[in-house]
């Protein structure tokens, strides 16, 4: 009887385990495939090496989407050249999944990348999440953009060169991840501006988005359309975002800032943005205000701008980045999307 | 009689394998089931040696108000225990502590997250897989805030004269440390940081390589240099002949302001594209608008 008892053992285990296994590998699985887009002055891999969504494509994969995708556009570039590049990409990965929609999480920049290409293509979108992207400008956006007005007036040609300069780096940026792709640095920096993310929600893309960022906002929107090719078109999506608060470093509460040069440079704008701009709460590049897009997950995560994306290399405050999309993909998944 | 036994014993074996099977079958249904679109999904006891434990019993308190972040993500479940009660210490239980961490920023006191994850624990499990839920959940806690202890106490400070491939092997000597704290503090889950150290070993590998001065992104990074140099060049010589028919037109004492205005811009729009004329034109109107007195 012995051998009996062993042997229900070994199946009870293995059940449990058969059981579990499916449990956990499921948490993650969204019915429509996943498209990340990232932000400026980067890549799908930052200069060309370490991917810009740090080990987060990996963690949704081991437990149970395997339709996650990461899209290459302009380093810099506004939505007249990002939204076609996302645009190819998207074409690509409907063809491969057999999908109809995607998902679509943007960080940064990619933020407003996202919201253009629904703009665009309302009938593709499955959801819209937006990672600390400035969807209501930022003032140092203002200051930068009022510098660069100055500058532009004294000397064009200056002017002309740092942008054709910061194009180069973000073509050059582009490449080594194995696209060379066009930049257009104006039309992404005015969108950032105060002025500029207004227009951008008044004439591009309102879906999700109020003009006072203090004010309430849709977190489901769904209806009628033209699209850009003039067809009649229904949409319907749920918008979300989330954005981070803590670049200054703190010696109490995350020491893996000190192995992390960004977190010099976020500590001296996050004080600037919250003490000379009064941009109150930030990121060091983007205030928790100015993203507000739809349903806000979380304001209060301790992360710098580039925490978010789970940068450098994994060391970043807790919680983990990678963890809360984790959660966030359940959530689309427990919406049937 | 030793044969008859023997036969006894498999004809009892047959009948529960298909059982088995069955009571498997029955899970998986289940387990499909919880993992349809829902927030709450379901309770699944099997008997006091082995069950599946559904969050949505044991969430008698609403975590879903004290952790808001987590509103409309399922609160995993699925613990498994074996046939002496033992809580099986696989993925499902870092996937609930990893969701359950995730929402750590929505409370001011870190301390009211372990007390949200005994109370809920308790609930979903019998004393003895608890009591082993917790202590491990307490030192799934302690390594992650170590980590963090640990890397200020190293304080490898970038003081921005390092060599890139110095900051990087901070960063592998850092990552190194954290695999031997999950060593030391979570032998018994190694497994569950597998994927991700391998992650880091090959993103870490990569980065070595293309500092080590990898030939092609050498060549490849020189080449562009080269043709950044000639762009500049260019570029200069555009502008220059650009600044000499502007700085013309600025000192023709013949125009009036008005004409001027308008050399300026065909100028632009000859030597920028229409776009970018267009703009600078607009601007400069804006910012005349702003520093001239209203006209009366």
């Amino acid at each position: 009887m012995h051998t009996i008892q062993q042997y229900i053992s070994i199946l009870f285990t293995l059940t449990c385990l058969a059981i579990s296994t499916n449990v956990y590998a499921g948490y993650a699985t969204t019915k429509y495939p996943v498209v990340f887009v990232h932000g400026s002055i980067t890549a799908k891999n930052v200069l060309g090496i370490v991917p810009s969504w740090y080990g987060i494509p990996e963690k949704l994969k081991r437990f149970g989407n395997n339709k996650i995708f990461v899209a290459n556009v302009a380093a810099t570039g506004g939505p007249s050249v990002r939204v076609p590049q996302l645009s190819a990409y998207i074409d690509d990965v409907l063809k491969q999944s057999g999908a109809t929609k995607v998902h679509l999480i943007g960080h940064s920049q990619g933020g407003m990348t996202i919201r253009a290409y629904s703009a665009f293509y309302p009938e593709r979108v499955a959801s819209l999440t937006s990672i600390s992207s400035p969807n209501h400008g930022t003032k140092a956006a203002d200051v930068a953009w009022e510098i660069y007005l100055g500058l532009n007036e004294l000397s064009p040609e200056l002017a002309n060169v740092v942008v054709s300069f910061v194009d180069f780096l973000g073509w050059t940026h582009g490449l080594m991840s194995g696209d060379s792709l066009e930049q257009d640095l104006i039309p992404a920096f005015y969108n950032a501006t105060t002025q500029g993310a207004l227009e951008f929600g008044r004439e591009v893309s309102s879906y999700g988005w109020s003009e006072d960022c203090n004010a309430a906002r849709d977190t489901y929107v769904s209806g009628r359309t033209k699209n850009l090719n003039g067809m009649e078109v229904t949409y319907a999506f749920p918008v979300y975002s989330w954005s981070g608060k803590g670049a200054p470093m703190n010696l109490f509460r995350s020491g893996e800032d000190f192995l992390d040069p960004s977190a010099y440079i976020l500590s001296a704008a996050y004080w600037a943005n919250r003490t000379i701009l009064n941009e109150g709460p930030n990121d060091g590049v983007v205030s928790t205000c100015s993203n507000r897009l739809g349903k806000v997950i979380s304001e209060n995560y301790y992360w710098s701008h580039f925490d978010e994306v789970n940068h450098v290399l994994g060391l970043t405050p807790n919680p983990d980045p990678r963890s809360v999309m984790l959660t966030h993909m359940n959530r689309l998944k427990n919406k049937g999307l | 009689m030793e044969k008859v036994f023997i036969k006894q014993s498999r004809v009892v074996m047959a009948v529960l394998s298909v059982l088995l099977v069955l009571i498997s079958i029955i899970f998986f249904w289940n387990v499909d089931a919880t993992n349809k679109p829902t927030q709450h999904g379901r309770v699944d006891d099997l008997n006091d040696n082995q069950r599946l434990v559904g969050n949505q019993k044991a969430i008698e308190f609403d975590v879903y108000a004290l952790l808001p972040s987590l509103q409309g993500a399922e609160i995993p479940s699925g613990f498994s225990l074996d046939v002496e009660g033992n809580l099986i210490k696989d993925m499902n239980v870092q996937l609930y502590f990893d969701v359950l961490l995730s929402a750590i920023s929505d409370l001011d006191d870190p301390e009211e997250m372990h007390r949200i994850a005994k109370r809920d624990l308790e609930t979903k499990l019998s004393k003895q897989a608890y009591l082993q839920a917790i202590d491990l959940w307490e030192r799934y806690n302690t390594y992650s805030d170590t980590m963090n202890n640990v890397v200020y106490e190293l304080k490898p400070s970038y003081s921005g004269e390092e060599t890139p491939e110095e900051y990087i092997e901070q960063i592998a000597l850092m990552l190194d440390r954290k695999h031997e704290l999950q060593r030391q503090i979570l032998p018994d889950v190694y497994n569950w940081f597998e994927s991700d150290n391998e992650y880091d070993r090959v993103q870490l590998e990569k980065a070595f390589e293309h500092l080590d001065g990898d030939q092609e992104f050498v060549s490849e990074t020189t080449l562009q240099t080269k043709d950044l140099d000639k762009v500049f060049f260019q570029m200069d010589q555009y502008q220059k002949e650009y600044e000499s028919i502007r700085n013309d037109v600025l000192a023709h004492q013949g125009l009036s302001p008005v004409d001027k205005r308008e050399e300026l811009q065909k100028l632009r729009e000859k030597y920028y594209e229409l776009g970018t004329a267009k703009y600078a034109q607009q601007k400069l109107k804006d910012m005349e608008a702003r520093v001239m007195p209203p006209t009366k």
